[in-house]
Order: C-alpha cells, then sequence, then structure tokens
C-alpha cells in the first residue's frame, strides 16, 4: 500500500512539512468518506439492475476512505520528520487574512439588513483604511465612487435586484 | 445545410452588432483579466456570467467565450514585463520573454506572443469549423456507457496531468463527485446529502463554488504577503517581429498549435498543460536548447501558439458533446444550460445560430485581440501599475455581487465565502481544485450514465467491455491512472501549481 502512495504521490515525498499535512487533510477526509458513506447507505444502494440514489455515492466515499487511508498510514510512516504546521503559515499576512475573510462573512451577514449600498461602502472603508491603513481621503473618496459606479453599473445597466435594506425603508 | 452554408449563417450571426458588441466587451475584459493578476477566466467568466441573463443567448455565450480565449492573449503581457505570469497559461512565457524583455527587445517579445496566439488561435477555430460538425454526428451514437466512459477519462487525464499528485487528485474528483450529487436526485426524486438545509436542495451552486475557489481563495492567497512588481521600465518599440525572429519561430508555432489543440480537446487536458507540453517539446527539438531560458524567442512562440490553440480546441468537447473538458468549460456548459440551451450533438440541430454563431464570432474576437493587445499595448502598461490594495478590494466586490446576483439569494454569497475559504487550505495542504470543479459538473451525468447503463444492461458490467468505443476509454483511463504506478515522476519543477482560475506564483 505505501509504495502505491510513494509512486501516486509525485510532489514531494520526503518532505516533512508535507506530512504532516497529509496527516491533517487524510484524518478529515476520512471522516468525511464515513459521513458519506453512511448517508448514501441510508439512501439505499439499490441493485446492480436497478441502482439506487446511493449507489454511486457510497463507493465514491469508500474511495476516498482508503484514499485517506494511504494517505495517513504513509504520513505516519514518515513522522520522525514532520514539521508544525504553524510553519505552513510563517511570515504570512495571517493576521489580513483572517481580517479580511471575517469582514467578507460579516458583509453577507449585514448586507440584507443595511443594503447593497451602505454595506459595500462600509467594507470598503474598512479594507482600505482598516487592512491596507490608506488616509481617510482616499479610503472614503474610492469606497464612494466606488460603491456607486458598482451600484450604477448592476443596479441600472445590467437591472440586477441589489438588496435595498435602508434604502427602501427610506423609499417607503 | 452544408459547412460553408453554415460558415455564413455563422458569420451572419456573428456579424449582428449586438454580438459583435458583446465579442468586443468580452475581448476587452479578457485581455484585463489576463493582465491583472489575481484574477483568472474561471473566476472572472463565473462573475461576469449573470450580467449575461438580459442579453440574448448567442450574444451572452460569445461574451463569455471572448473573455476565456482573451485571458490567454492577456496573461503573456504581464508575463513579459513583469515576469509575473498573468494567467497561469502564461508561465511558460515568462522563462523567454522576460529575458527579451530585459535585452531590450520587449516589443518584438510581445508582438510575437500576440501573433503566436493569433495564429494558434484561428487555426484550431478552422479546426473546430470542420471537426466539430463531424463530432457531432458521431456523438450521435454515444450511448450512456460512452458517456461514462469518456468522463471517467477526463477525469484521469485531469489527475495525470495535474501539478499536484494523483492521489490528492483522484481525492479531489471523489469530493466533486459526492458534491454533484447533493441535492434532488433526478431518477428517484429523492433529496440527497441536504442535511435538512433547504437551500441545498437545488444542489451546490457552480457558479458560487468556482468564485470560491478561483476567486476568493485567489485574493486571501495574494493576501500572504506583499506583492511588489513593477513593469520594466522601457519603451517599447518595433512590435513587429523581425523576419529573422519569423523564421525562427515558425516550426515552433506549427508545433505548439497541433499539441495545445489536441490537448485542448482531450477532456482533463488543457491550455496549462499544453503550454508545458509545447515548451518542452521546444527545448528538446532545438538545436540550441541552452538558449532556451535565456530569451530565445521559440519559447515565447511555442507556448503562445499552444495555449490559444487549446482555448480554442477545449470548445469542441464542449459544444458537440456536452462535456466540459476543463473547469472554465464546465462554467460555459452551466451558461449555456442557464439560457435554456443543451450542449451536446443537438445543439448543432437545435440552435445552428449559437454554434456557428460561436465558432465565427471567434474568428472575429480573434482580431479584436490583435488590435487591442499590439496599438494598445500602453494601456495594459497602465493598467499593470494599479496598486493592488485597490485591486483586490473591486475583485472582492464583483465576486460579491456576482454570487448574488445568480439567484438574488445571500447564501449563495455564503457560499462561495466558504468555498474561498476551502479553497485556500486546499492550495495550503496541496490539493488541486481543478478536478474537484469538472468533477462536481461531470458528476450528475457521471451518475446518470452510469446507472442507465447498469439498468440498460440488466446490471451486468459487461456493457463497458462490449461498447468498443467506451472500452477504449475506460483503457486509456486506466492506462493514465496506472502510469504513474508504473514510471513515477522525477522531481522537478511544479508544472503550473494554480490552477487555470488563477495566477502561478508557485511555479518556477
Amino acid at each position: 500500500m505505501f509504495w502505491l502512495d510513494r509512486r501516486l504521490d509525485r510532489t514531494c515525498p520526503g518532505d516533512g512539512k508535507v506530512q504532516k499535512t497529509d496527516f491533517v487533510s487524510a484524518i478529515f477526509w476520512l471522516i468525511f468518506a464515513g459521513l458519506v458513506c453512511t448517508l448514501s447507505y441510508r439512501l439505499q444502494l439499490g441493485t446492480l439492475r436497478e441502482p439506487g440514489p446511493g449507489f454511486l455515492f457510497f463507493f465514491c466515499g469508500l474511495a476516498l476512505g482508503i484514499m485517506s487511508l494511504v494517505m495517513l498510514f504513509s504520513s505516519l510512516r514518515k513522522r520522525g520528520a514532520w514539521t508544525p504546521l504553524a510553519l505552513l503559515f510563517k511570515g504570512l499576512n495571517v493576521g489580513k487574512m483572517i481580517f479580511v475573510v471575517l469582514s467578507l462573512f460579516f458583509y453577507v451577514a449585514i448586507l440584507e439588513a443595511l443594503g447593497f449600498i451602505l454595506t459595500t461602502f462600509l467594507l470598503f472603508i474598512f479594507l482600505l483604511k482598516g487592512i491596507e491603513r490608506k488616509g481617510w481621503r482616499l479610503s472614503l473618496l474610492t469606497s464612494a465612487v466606488v460603491t456607486v459606479c458598482c451600484y450604477l453599473l448592476f443596479e441600472f445597466w445590467l437591472e440586477t435586484q441589489l438588496p435595498q435594506g435602508l434604502l427602501a425603508l427610506i423609499h417607503y | 445545410m452544408d459547412v460553408f452554408q453554415s460558415i455564413l449563417f455563422g458569420l451572419q450571426t456573428a456579424l449582428q452588432p449586438i454580438n459583435l458588441f458583446y465579442c468586443m466587451v468580452g475581448t476587452f475584459l479578457g485581455t484585463l483579466v489576463g493582465v491583472l493578476p489575481g484574477l483568472g477566466p474561471a473566476a472572472a467568466i463565473a462573475m461576469l456570467l449573470p450580467s449575461t441573463f438580459h442579453a440574448p443567448p448567442t450574444a451572452g455565450i460569445i461574451m463569455l467565450s471572448g473573455i476565456w480565449y482573451g485571458a490567454m492573449f492577456g496573461g503573456s503581457r504581464t508575463s513579459i514585463l513583469v515576469n509575473v505570469p498573468g494567467e497561469a497559461t502564461a508561465i511558460m512565457t515568462c522563462l523567454d520573454g522576460h529575458p527579451m524583455a530585459k535585452q531590450g527587445r520587449a516589443g518584438p517579445a510581445l508582438g510575437m506572443a500576440a501573433f503566436a496566439s493569433f495564429i494558434g488561435g484561428t487555426v484550431a477555430i478552422i479546426a473546430l469549423t470542420f471537426t466539430g460538425p463531424v463530432l457531432a454526428r458521431v456523438a450521435l451514437a454515444f450511448g450512456p456507457a460512452e458517456y461514462f466512459g469518456l468522463m471517467i477519462m477526463g477525469i484521469a487525464v485531469l489527475s495525470f496531468l495535474s501539478s499536484s499528485s494523483m492521489l490528492r487528485c483522484l481525492m479531489m474528483a471523489a469530493v466533486g463527485i459526492i458534491l454533484g450529487g447533493v441535492g434532488m436526485d433526478t431518477i428517484s426524486g429523492n433529496y440527497r446529502f441536504t442535511l435538512g438545509f433547504t437551500y441545498l436542495r437545488d444542489g451546490v451552486p457552480l457558479v458560487a463554488v468556482v468564485m470560491g475557489l478561483f476567486g476568493i481563495s485567489e485574493v486571501i492567497q495574494d493576501l500572504e504577503s506583499e506583492i511588489r512588481s513593477s513593469p520594466i521600465e522601457t519603451k517599447i518599440r518595433n512590435l513587429l517581429p523581425t523576419l529573422k525572429d519569423w523564421a525562427d519561430s515558425a516550426w515552433s508555432i506549427i508545433r505548439g498549435t497541433v499539441i495545445g489543440f489536441f490537448l485542448g480537446v482531450i477532456p482533463g487536458g488543457g491550455p496549462i498543460v499544453a503550454t508545458f507540453a509545447a515548451y518542452a517539446v521546444e527545448k528538446k527539438s532545438s538545436k540550441h536548447p541552452e538558449r532556451f531560458g535565456h530569451g530565445a524567442i521559440q519559447g515565447v512562440a511555442a507556448p503562445e501558439a499552444a495555449h490559444n490553440a487549446a482555448a480554442g480546441g477545449a470548445f469542441i468537447p464542449l459544444l458537440t458533446l456536452g462535456i466540459p473538458p476543463n473547469p472554465v468549460m464546465a462554467i460555459l456548459l452551466g451558461a449555456l444550460m442557464i439560457h435554456g440551451l443543451q450542449p451536446g450533438p443537438l445543439l448543432l440541430r437545435d440552435a445552428p445560430e449559437v454554434f456557428w454563431g460561436v465558432i465565427m464570432s471567434m474568428y472575429i474576437g480573434n482580431i479584436m485581440l490583435m488590435i487591442l493587445n499590439l496599438p494598445l499595448i500602453g494601456l495594459w502598461v497602465k493598467v499593470l501599475k494599479v496598486p493592488y490594495f485597490l485591486l483586490y478590494p473591486l475583485i472582492i466586490i464583483f465576486c460579491l455581487i456576482g454570487a448574488f446576483t445568480l439567484n438574488n439569494k445571500v447564501s449563495d454569497i455564503l457560499t462561495m465565502l466558504i468555498f474561498g475559504v476551502l479553497g485556500y487550505l486546499f492550495r495550503k495542504f496541496g490539493y488541486d481544485a481543478a478536478p474537484l470543479v469538472l468533477a462536481l459538473v461531470l458528476g450528475p451525468m457521471l451518475e446518470e450514465s452510469f446507472r442507465q447503463s447498469l439498468i440498460t444492461s440488466y446490471g451486468s458490467f459487461m456493457i463497458f467491455v462490449t461498447k468498443p468505443i467506451a472500452l477504449c476509454f475506460l483503457v486509456a483511463a486506466g492506462v493514465f491512472l496506472l502510469i504513474p504506478l508504473v514510471k513515477p515522476r522525477r522531481k522537478g519543477p511544479r508544472m503550473g501549481a494554480k490552477v487555470l482560475g488563477g495566477r502561478a506564483q508557485e511555479s518556477k
């Protein structure tokens, strides 16, 4: 089984960093595969003459599980050469990435309530001023211009219906 | 209708003012997407797909197609001037294009890249014009077993050719097939894998997934470090290559075109692989291989011809078989279906104006790209100077709006963001998202073909052996899967770590 993994893993055999990521991802995919197999079984596998809705996915899950086990055992064999997972993110702007991602999820949360214009304007301000540390004038001006242009482009030219949010209340 | 009548019909369609306008918009946006690192054609097409909902179907598909092959043209600008490939397909152009620019030959490099792209693209379109209808007729004889075999081969080829390990690719493909099963089973009417969420009853939205995996994840990755690269400060003159340049590059363009076309047609192949293969062949067949990497014009001409030929060739399986050979074509497949069209052998019969209109518009689009890429090179150089801190918020906004406008649902944005984070983690952990996307699209068709095959054969797997075309495809798939077991790949530079939609910074 291990020669199989060595042959199939063409990128970096023997690299400790990869082995630790392989271990973590193998565990994840193993759990995922187990879940898929369970749910597929409940959907009914049917018979070969009349495959049920869960048929193909059960075997896909099984294949995924087997591949995960191959990866898991292969990474365990090279346990001695593991390096901490944190090295993957060493020297990177992790804080910046996290804040940007969180701001996008927050954008989704308030979009329908506040509406496209206000939410987009606030997002842009946050990205330019909060994340990129640009000046207030540049941030406000750019945010305003981009928000208005996007609104005009999508709402009027492309006739998409962006969330109105507070604007709808004002119209009402 | 014979081929020449069809060509005239297609030209008549393509030359309609509205179609010309959308072609121009598509090629312009495609070049822009190609020039700007951080956004690839997959994410761009996904983002702009909703903007085509109000356009006639032919015009919408023409625009989206223009973005695809326009990005091929545009990607080489940054490769040559900044040594940063605008697209993954322009990686190989960096190797010789940038040294040429440093030697004061930026003009001929840019010019040769444009001409080679034009020639490769045009030849591919001519081949598409004449082989497309033939293949469509052959495809009418395809049954479920043949389609199943073809799709399995496509996944196997993509896994083989991907830079990521085959094990990881196959795992991604399995995940893609599973995700493709979310929603309603068309045969039994049961809902699958919805976990109680009403939102998932319609399945996982492909466009949102693609925008997340290729758009948002790319932006997150770009935030890892500060990007500091500026174009070479040189006056770009003499965009026309010299006669010697043409003499040196002629065979390179021909070889690149042929390699690119065939790799574009095969499901699982694609422009990225085509550029690497063309460059490798060129270097191997050159009398002076030591010049490659130091400004050999063949090193620019071959990959440029290859990727545009592959871009054109990729339309063949999409339009004639209804099988997308790569993730970008998968989004175009989605676009065709959203516009009420069923790609495949019946497209030629049921919507000939779309089939021929799109093909003929590609000739026109190629000419437009020559105009955009040569005389307007100064404009693209200015665009390259847009600071990234302005660019990525714009990309984010377009992704957010694009995801929302798919179905006017905030949950689509959420899906995109979740897959954006997952896509980033996939990259860090060494997984290629392309097999997942291809399998996500092919999954439902794969399952349907598989189940229909078994129902037809009363549960016997021999159907995949007794049908010769299906057997050929499955044997080919088996060969691609077994090659790494027999002959492991040598350690070497990664072949375009990023997928079609993104920039390939890691590739050396």
